[in-house]
């Protein structure tokens, strides 16, 4: 069901950008793709940081952070 | 059964020469005439299913998009309830590709916010402290107010998180293309989380012709092709107009 159909040879980023939109179009099982990854994202990022602070106070190590990023 | 169970229609059309075949044997008055017809109207019934099964559409213009709502909509819907009491927005630049089905990563999600006087910025600071947002720039609205009457961005994220955050770019009037793309929404619905972006051909101009990095070409590229059918070329030598000239206004200073 989530089978892309190629329109073209992808060779560049943008081309599988382009490809996936055409698909997205008539096919809106794609998104279930998009959430899983979004999700994904969220939940490594959130438990990333949870553990960085683990113990401290977290506002002053993200704006500490931050800085040495030059957030 | 067959043809509902397996919900594609190009089956149906695999059969179709198979009939014209026993039509031209002088078969068309025996049951077989009626399994035709039969199929016919189950091709006619698939093909207008299919016509259908479409990830958008426009409804009284406000652009729907036919998906589940994720993780990151949520945090955004969240903020706006918030934002919406004390001011006017409009949601801008990766969140708009990726609300539509971009597939990327995002750490922070841009919105647009007339620059708001002190005594409005303490109401929307402090409401969105005690609705569990915190603020990069600082603890007390006194502190960060001194960035948003510098007009420079602030960010939000959820409590005990750092990603993503609201980016809050405020605007004015001397801002033109932001305030025109401000002053010329279009809505957007995902189930019943409805918000306002900028025009679909404002936005990829920007993305194309302003920003144009790498990831903007690519978020332009999902636009054009996503909404290919309901773009506007009017629209496009509309807006055009506008993008060149904030182009211009920067190669000046």
């Amino acid at each position: 069901m989530n089978k892309i159909k190629l329109s073209k040879i992808p060779k560049t980023d943008l081309d599988y950008v382009e490809i996936y939109a055409e698909n997205l179009k008539t096919n809106p099982e794609l998104f279930k793709q998009q959430k899983m990854l979004i999700e994904s994202q969220m939940k490594s990022s959130r438990s990333f940081f949870q553990n960085l602070f683990k113990g401290k106070d977290f506002k002053t190590e993200a704006r500490k952070y931050l800085k040495e990023r030059g957030g | 059964m067959f043809f509902i169970s397996t919900n594609n229609a190009e089956i149906i059309i695999l059969f179709l020469p198979w009939i014209k075949y026993l039509e031209r044997d002088g078969l068309k008055r025996c049951w077989y005439g009626n399994f035709h017809k039969f199929l016919r109207k189950l091709y006619i019934i698939f093909m207008l299913k299919n016509s259908m099964e479409k990830s958008y559409g426009l409804k009284e213009g406000i652009l729907i998009i036919e998906r589940d709502l994720t993780e990151l909509d949520y945090f955004v819907r969240d903020f706006l309830q918030v934002l919406k009491n004390h001011s006017d927005y409009l949601i801008v630049s990766g969140f708009v590709s990726i609300s539509t089905g971009r597939t990327r990563a995002t750490e922070d999600v841009d919105i647009l916010v007339p620059v708001p006087d002190k005594e409005k910025f303490k109401e929307l600071f402090d409401d969105l402290i005690k609705n569990n947002f915190w603020c990069y720039q600082g603890e007390n609205f006194g502190e960060v107010y001194l960035y948003v009457e510098d007009m420079q961005s602030i960010r939000f994220a959820r409590k005990d998180q750092m990603f993503p955050n609201m980016e809050i770019i405020f605007i004015n009037e001397s801002k033109k293309a932001k305030y025109y793309e401000f002053t010329h929404p279009l809505k957007i619905k995902i189930k019943d989380f409805e918000f306002k972006i900028p025009p679909l051909e404002f936005e990829i101009l920007y993305k194309e012709i302003i920003l144009a990095g790498k990831k903007d070409i690519e978020d332009a590229g999902h636009l054009r092709n996503l909404f290919k059918e309901i773009l506007s070329k009017d629209r496009f030598e509309e807006y055009e107009k506008v993008i060149i000239d904030e182009l211009n206004s920067y190669k000046t200073k």
